[in-house]
């Protein structure tokens, strides 16, 4: 029978987490619990494409699967994937076929999960105004039966692992953000330009020849990693290096 | 956007506010949701509404329009988990007079996809600073599962109170969310943090 005071347990567990490793060895560790043998707690959007880190992608399938669920762009076909749009709570990997219609693709798409070793599942939906879809799924080994009296606890730990992956997924996008550093008087130059001077002016504020304001705000777009100045005085104000103020003058 | 917070005493000045409430109430819960609520006349209004319930009314300020409103009961009276959901709470309803049940969450449905975002954040901004200044160290709940995980997307700390339960037709589980000296600063990490403007606490040092 599920315990609430497990969940308790690995919502403590899962709130002081705060990297992924550390997420996926509790998430390991629920899952065996209740009767589970994998889990994927993701968001749906392409991987492949996307290199930001502040999205979901955690998980323990089959190897084998996982590679060629990335590799064939399955997050938009996976039936698994779809039905889980059209509900908001949990459902049984065996019931899909009662919530969406499978096309013959999508039937193949579970079969060949089935050959990698994955069997039935249940998934948790994750639908939050503002962000991209996601689930928490928990499987079982194919031939194996899923856990059923557990399937109430499966879905208030995926609710809860979602918050909790989403958590560690903003931590990683604000530390991955690392702001360039400008030097003074690159700020100074940066500072002259938003009020509107031309380099010749600015080099006659600043008492240094024309070449070298030039050089200062090449090096200063090279930090950011932009082409034109202008996208330089967004970037800084936008950052903090450089305030409003500062630019009116 | 105006904060109201009603308590009884302050019924008679917010007449206005509580009426579209109530109508908004009856087209969200009745006409769309299909809740299975007594119905008022326009209203939605049920046996907890009474002396004792308190709200909170987000409105538009020249027009009135009503945006949102929660509604927030005593849980040593009569209220929902208690009276109605105690079979969703695996050991005893939490009670007493520093718990208070946060029900009838209700956004306009005219408001666009963007503005139910910022309102509802509003809404429980104001609800953790009403519980902070007034000693309230819990808010119970009940919720279908969807609205359950905006519940926690909040960021506060909840604890569930027990496993989901089909309650006709929907499952529906019983939550608590806690207020601490941190909710502040989790609903900023959570980028959930809407705090209101001076009516807020003019109204809230009246009613404490």
């Amino acid at each position: 029978m599920p315990e609430l005071a497990e969940v308790n347990r690995f919502i403590e567990l899962s709130r002081k987490t705060r990297s992924l490793d550390g997420l996926n060895t509790i998430m390991e560790s629920i899952t065996r619990e209740m009767g589970f043998d994998f889990y994927a707690l993701v968001q749906h959007i392409d991987i492949r494409r996307s290199n930001s880190k502040d999205t979901i992608w955690l998980e323990n399938y089959p190897k084998s699967w996982a590679e060629a669920f990335v590799a064939h762009g399955l997050y938009a076909s996976d039936p698994i994937h779809v039905a889980s749009q059209n509900t908001n709570v949990g459902f049984l990997w065996s019931d899909v076929s009662n919530i969406i219609k499978m096309s013959a693709h999508q039937r193949r798409v579970l079969e060949q999960a089935q050959r990698e070793g994955l069997g039935d599942g249940f998934t948790v939906p994750a639908h939050l105004p503002g962000v991209s879809n996601g689930t928490c799924s928990f499987g079982v080994k194919y031939g194996k039966a899923v856990p059923g009296d557990n399937l109430m606890m499966a879905q208030l730990i995926g609710a809860f692992a979602f918050e909790a992956g989403r958590k560690i997924a903003a931590l990683r996008a604000a530390d991955d953000y690392e702001k360039p550093k400008l030097t003074s008087r690159q700020l100074e130059c940066l500072t002259l330009i938003a009020r509107g001077k031309t380099d010749g002016e600015i080099a006659t504020i600043l008492g240094v020849k024309e070449s070298t304001v030039r050089d200062y705000v090449e090096e200063a777009c090279a930090r950011y990693d932009v082409r034109r100045r202008v996208q330089l005085v967004v970037r800084t104000i936008h950052d903090g290096q450089l305030t409003l103020r500062d630019a009116i003058g | 956007m105006m904060i109201n917070y009603v308590t009884s005493s302050s019924v008679k000045q917010h007449e206005a506010a509580l009426d579209r409430m109530f109508r908004d109430r009856k087209r969200v819960f009745v006409d769309m949701l299909k809740w299975n609520v007594p119905v008022d006349g326009p209203y939605e209004r049920d046996q907890f509404d009474d002396e004792y319930a308190e709200y909170i009314i987000m409105c538009e300020p020249v027009s009135g329009r009503h945006l949102g409103s929660l509604r927030i009961l005593r849980t040593d009276r009569p209220h929902i988990l208690g009276d109605l959901f105690h079979m969703l709470c695996e050991g005893e309803v939490p009670t007493g007079p520093e718990i208070r049940e946060l029900t009838r969450l209700c956004l306009s449905p005219d408001l666009r996809a963007v503005d139910r975002l910022k309102v509802r954040n509003r809404l429980f901004t104001t609800a953790v600073e009403y519980a902070l200044l007034n000693g309230i160290r819990g808010y119970t709940g009940v919720a279908a599962m969807a609205w359950y995980s905006q519940l926690l997307s909040l960021g506060w700390r909840c604890t569930p109170l027990g496993f989901p339960r089909l309650v006709e037709g929907a499952q529906v589980a019983a939550l608590i969310a806690h207020i601490e000296h941190d909710t502040i600063n989790l609903f900023r990490e959570a980028g959930t943090y809407n705090s209101g403007d001076i009516q807020i606490s003019y109204d809230l040092r009246r009613a404490a």
